[in-house]
């Protein structure tokens, strides 16, 4: 018997896993890189510069040590999966840098207080010199036009740490998941 | 037989023509990357300077060349391109001694403050080449701004320190008040997300000046990148 002339049809796994194939979820990876020339400070009194490398620093000891930016995602109705948050700079203090991923969420169309949720922390450690974290998440995003996404930087626990603590940039990468492509089609030839 | 014998034949010529049609595509192919390949050169101390950058950062600062010695109309592609427009009103200051101030006509930096550079993070599309540069802005001053597009890049997941590249750049000239000025990009030119990020570098004095801001009379109003997809 010639297995290769059998009608397709009448093999069930083989049409199962063509199926199966036709009916799962494609997803595009692509990522975004938010870069330190784009991180404000949190407070308008707060003072900030740029280390040799052109990082985001602050500046006196005392100072703010907070900066903010939005993560700009694709906009609804693209489905994300968001798949790692990570880090770059330098770091040749005591203390540490890091970068937190947050969203922020009100009512669609009513006032309402701002619901923050924390999804990913990543920092500096030790005192090496050049710095790379990152922490893999996976973090369904589906509601842009209720939420906004933001990284906060911290430059230092206690105060601001000067020009030995940087950030040089931070990257969200995520999957795009498209819908089922031939879910539908199928699953209605069958059920009909 | 003779008809297999004319096969085989007909076989060994097509291998042959394909054999020579890829010998003569990969010498295309190495003429166009010799040709497309990217020069970056370091830059030069005042070089850095002018650009607010480090000149101790050394070997870590580049220029990318660009090719605008021939019509500018020629350079830009003419196939399917898209647009990316930036408001002048996105600029941070380079740090906190920076004060900028805005109005319609444009955003400037202010007499006074002691720096004079301010930046605008740039979110462009993985995978897509620009093509041209374009700013609009208002000179009456006797002095000039410069747009410089910047890329930084870092190892891709590991530790390491920051490339920066200059992609392209743009001076404002002379000073008859609102302007608007092109610069193709041609070279060093996909933008890679996932190891580098792009921003917009603007210096509100003419290169060489001492530490001044032109104030009101030098506005940067938009900046406009076309690329493909």
């Amino acid at each position: 018997m010639n297995f290769a002339s059998k009608p397709i049809a009448k093999r069930p796994l083989a049409l199962l896993l063509l199926l199966s194939i036709f009916t799962v979820n494609h997803a595009l990876a692509d990522q975004l890189s938010i870069d330190s020339r784009d991180f404000i400070p949190f407070f308008g009194d707060q003072i900030y510069g740029e280390s040799s490398a052109g990082n985001l620093v602050c500046v006196g000891g005392n100072g703010g040590k907070l900066f903010i930016a939005q993560v700009p995602l694709p906009p609804t109705p693209a489905q994300l999966d968001i798949r790692q948050l990570a880090i770059w700079g330098g770091d040749v203090s005591s203390t540490d840098a890091s970068a937190q991923l947050e969203r922020f969420c009100q009512n669609e169309f009513a006032p309402s207080t701002p619901i923050r949720t924390i999804i990913s922390n990543v920092s500096s450690s030790g005192s090496g010199g050049n710095y790379f974290d990152a922490a893999a998440l996976s973090f369904r995003v589906n509601d842009q036009q209720t939420c906004v996404y933001m990284v906060v930087v911290q430059l230092g626990l206690d105060g601001c740490s000067d020009s030995t603590l940087s950030v040089a940039r931070v990257r969200v990468r995520y999957d795009v998941v498209q819908p089922p492509v031939a879910d539908p089609i199928f699953k209605n030839g069958f059920e009909n | 037989m003779k008809k297999h014998f004319l096969l085989t034949r007909l076989s060994k010529h097509a291998n042959f023509s394909l054999l020579l049609m890829a010998m003569a595509l990969g010498t295309y192919s190495s003429c166009v990357s010799a040709e497309k390949a990217p020069l970056r050169v370091p830059l030069t101390p005042t070089e850095a300077l002018n650009l607010g950058l480090d000149p101790g950062h050394d070997g870590m600062l580049f220029r990318v060349i660009q090719n605008s010695d021939g019509p500018i109309s020629s350079s830009i592609s003419k196939g399917q391109t898209l647009n990316y427009s930036v408001s002048a009103k996105e600029q941070r200051g380079v740090n906190s001694e920076v004060f900028l101030q805005d109005t319609a006509d444009g955003r400037w930096c202010a007499v006074g403050s002691t720096g004079f550079f301010a930046d605008i993070a740039l979110n462009l599309p993985s995978a897509s080449a620009l093509t041209s540069m374009r700013i609009w802005g208002f000179d009456v001053s006797s002095s000039d701004l410069t747009v410089s597009l910047i890329e930084r890049c870092t190892p891709n997941n590991q530790a390491g320190g920051v490339i920066t590249s200059v992609i392209a750049g743009l001076t404002s000239a002379g000073n008859a008040g609102n302007f608007s000025q092109i610069i193709p990009i041609v070279a060093n030119n996909t933008i890679d997300n996932d190891a580098c990020t792009y921003t917009l570098r603007t210096r509100f004095s003419t290169l060489g000046d001492g530490f001044v801001c032109a104030g009101t009379s030098l506005r940067l109003q938009k900046i406009r990148f076309s690329y493909a997809p």
